[in-house]
């Protein structure tokens, strides 16, 4: 770098700083007034700390305007894990339904990044956890898929007994059903093989590639699977996706059915490449090779235009074996 | 007991174990239903298991806990990774019995392996909806045991004043808890937990266990068995290379120390930690110049999913080095044999694994089981010391 861009570079930074520090005294400033503002209108009918910090009166009072408060979560976002008053202050913020649905939501986002910090939010993480099993009920459905979701993703018992009662009738269902069952796939040590297979019968095109993929951690699943995989009249992402977990599942089996497709004429051009290159790059490559009837199958392929993609990544896995 | 068996609804065996804890000898009864491997577990999921454990273990609280109990509440203290689980341990670990049984280090470990995990629990009835009516934490029911049990608690309880120091460790009740038990102890006593410096014999505390250290309850239970022959064993095996291999073609001929295990083990204090410490014993062997005079090996409950790629990269990543007399299998043919053989004490759900004990064998060079360390956390010098009893004394199985 030149010395003059060197210098431009650091009036720039400068600059920037400069403007930084005056938007946060601007911010300082309107939260000394607003807290202030907030303490007169307060102190007729409740006796406020004396001492307390502008941001927890402007962030605990539930008249200010929602934007007010959630101004003041952003500006504490990075530093809340070291502040135990207002991890509660937020806690109960989170907890409480009369309260701003804005609010409690970004509140709990901010809470959620705070419990990465996990050796500071220890003493809070039981806390945490219980407000997120309340928010499990909650009547804004933002909140009840945020809680639900965190705890599920953590394997969490309660709210996996919850989804599952919902999922048989026995209970209200927190979130849409196919979140529910893709929540639960989360833990393989759970029976959810009969929740995916209904979820592939029945779910939008998305949320069936998803249980197919979950699928791959369950051995009962590879006939299904394969069938999946062997299925023309399955769309292509299904499919693929039916591959790669039953590569996951049996690499073996896997082998054997890519190499069916992927030398099938009548098949999808792109469920067949993206066979071909799974078997040229993944799993045994050599004992791909070593397979001469496949290997002449593949040359047969790499000279059929009527399929020119394929052709190409087939001449390519032979330009890349032992025996180009 | 056995009149149970699957399909049962989880809520009828929680029914059972409700009637029996108020039937006199209801503790035996209590007992039988505890081995992880009976038919009533099989089919249900980890969770499910898990929450059965936790309500089970509580019962011995009303029964009072039989010696033949002792072993799975220690387990699910030590090895416990749900909070209901090791909540019920603790709780039932309060109907103890054995005066002389030291559960101190079992009390601090779980303490230990809770940190940062406690979560709210219930025990007011089997699966209570929340918000719970009586509601309670995995730590506080520890912190509350060793309250109860006083003395027989022994170090844990002089533990605790160091623990109410760490407020970065604990949540504002498990403190108070925490407090609660100081303050109901011997005032000598809760002199002493206050002030580590106070001198621990002028008021009969025992000192301070450090954890790592010798287990002396382990010490105590974890009895190794004795020899027993088998018969030669048709069980087919793959290792984590994809090598065929005939069980006795392995473990015949030397002595070998043999661990089960599957990759999605999810309790970081079974499995992961088994493997680990079987790799630290493999490599002490080989530091004693024992390495080929013993074999070492570990099998999958889990052989379906454990393919050899996956045997050899949890191996490796936990520090195994691989060889000849060191190997990982799967059996692909005869794993009931091995259920037998071992009476392994594991169950399955419906995707893999529901619940297993821990379980590492010293095999004789017949193959037959000459030491068993199971359920209990188990020590590499113990199992080393079983192990080179066979290795020095050819002949002498």
């Amino acid at each position: 770098m030149s010395e003059r861009a060197a210098e431009d570079l650091a009036e720039k930074l400068q600059r920037e700083v400069a403007e930084a520090q005056a938007a946060h005294s601007q911010y300082l400033s309107e939260l000394a007034a607003t807290a202030a503002a907030s303490r007169a209108a307060r102190s007729a009918e409740a006796h406020p700390e004396p001492d307390e910090e502008p941001a927890m009166t402007v962030l605990t009072d539930t008249s200010l305007p929602e934007e007010t408060r959630v101004q003041v979560l952003r500006q504490l976002a990075s530093s809340i894990s070291r502040r135990d008053e207002y991890i509660e202050a937020l806690l109960a913020i989170v907890r409480d339904r009369g309260d701003s649905s804005g609010v409690r939501e970004n509140a709990l986002r901010v809470l959620g990044s705070a419990a990465f910090q996990v050796d500071r939010f220890t003493p809070h993480q039981q806390a945490y956890e219980d407000a997120l099993h309340d928010l499990v009920a909650d009547p804004v459905p933002a909140l009840r898929e945020a809680a639900v979701g965190i705890l599920a993703q953590r394997h969490d018992p309660v709210v996996q007994e919850t989804l599952l009662q919902g999922l048989r009738g026995e209970g209200p269902l927190p979130v849409e059903r196919e979140r529910a069952i893709l929540l639960l796939a989360e833990d393989d040590h759970l029976d959810n093989l009969p929740w995916l297979q209904d979820l592939y019968r029945s779910g939008s095109e998305d949320a069936r590639e998803q249980a197919v993929r979950f699928m791959g951690s369950y051995p009962a699943a590879q006939t299904t699977l394969e069938g999946i995989l062997r299925d023309k009249s399955e769309s292509t992402g299904v499919r693929q996706q039916s591959g790669a977990a039953l590569r996951y599942l049996a690499p073996d089996r896997f082998e054997e059915v890519a190499k069916d497709i992927s030398t099938d004429t009548t098949d999808d051009p792109e469920v067949r490449t993206a066979s071909l290159r799974a078997l040229q790059h993944l799993g045994d490559t050599a004992r791909v090779y070593a397979d001469t009837d496949f290997v002449n199958r593949v040359r047969d392929v790499s000279s059929d235009e009527s399929a020119p993609q394929v052709a190409e990544v087939a001449r390519d896995l032979l330009e890349q074996g032992p025996n180009p | 007991m056995t009149a149970l068996e699957r399909p049962t609804a989880d809520a009828d065996v929680a029914a059972l174990v409700d009637a029996l804890r108020h039937l006199p000898h209801g503790e035996d009864e209590l007992v039988a239903l505890l081995p992880e491997n009976l038919p009533i577990y099989e089919g249900r999921s980890a969770a499910e298991m898990g929450r059965l454990r936790g309500y089970l273990l509580a019962a011995f609280a009303n029964t009072g806990l039989p010696d033949a109990a002792v072993p799975f509440v220690i387990e699910s203290l030590e090895s416990g990774h749900m909070a209901y689980e090791v909540a019920g341990a603790a709780i039932g670990l309060r109907g103890l019995k054995t005066q002389s049984l030291d559960v101190a280090s079992s009390l601090l470990r779980a303490i230990d392996n809770l940190s940062g995990a406690d979560a709210t629990v219930s025990f007011e009835r089997y699966e209570p909806a929340w918000p719970y009516a009586q509601p309670t934490t995995a730590l506080t029911e520890v912190v509350r045991t060793i309250g109860q049990l006083g003395a027989r608690a022994g170090a844990a309880r002089t533990e605790l004043g160091r623990l109410a120091q760490q407020r970065e460790r604990f949540s504002s009740p498990v403190l108070e808890e925490i407090r609660r038990v100081l303050d109901e102890a011997d005032p000598r006593c809760a002199a002493h937990a206050r002030d580590p410096a106070h001198d621990a014999a002028a008021c009969g505390c025992a000192p301070a266990v450090q954890q790592g250290s010798g287990d002396a309850c382990c010490a105590d239970l974890a009895l190794p068995e004795p020899v027993q022959d088998h018969p030669a064993t048709a069980t087919r095996l793959e290792d984590q290379d994809g090598r065929p291999e005939r069980f006795e073609d392995f473990f015949c001929g030397k002595p070998s120390i043999v661990a089960f295990f599957y990759t999605r083990c999810d309790n970081p204090y079974k499995c992961s930690l088994t493997i680990t410490k079987l790799a630290a014993l493999e490599a002490s062997l080989e530091e004693r110049g024992l390495a080929g005079a013993l074999r070492v090996a570990a099998i999958t409950y889990d052989p379906a999913f454990d393919l050899p790629h996956r045997l050899r990269r949890y191996g490796t990543d936990r520090g195994m080095r691989f060889s000849e007399d060191t190997r990982f299998f799967r059996v692909t043919s005869g794993f009931q044999e091995i259920q037998r053989r071992f009476n392994l004490g594991v169950n399955y759900g419906a995707s893999t694994v529901n619940r297993h004990q821990t379980e590492v064998y010293v095999l004789n060079r017949q193959g037959g089981i000459a030491a068993s360390f199971t359920r209990m956390r188990w020590e590499i010098e113990a199992v080393l010391r079983a192990a080179r009893k066979l290795s020095v004394a050819p002949g002498h199985t």
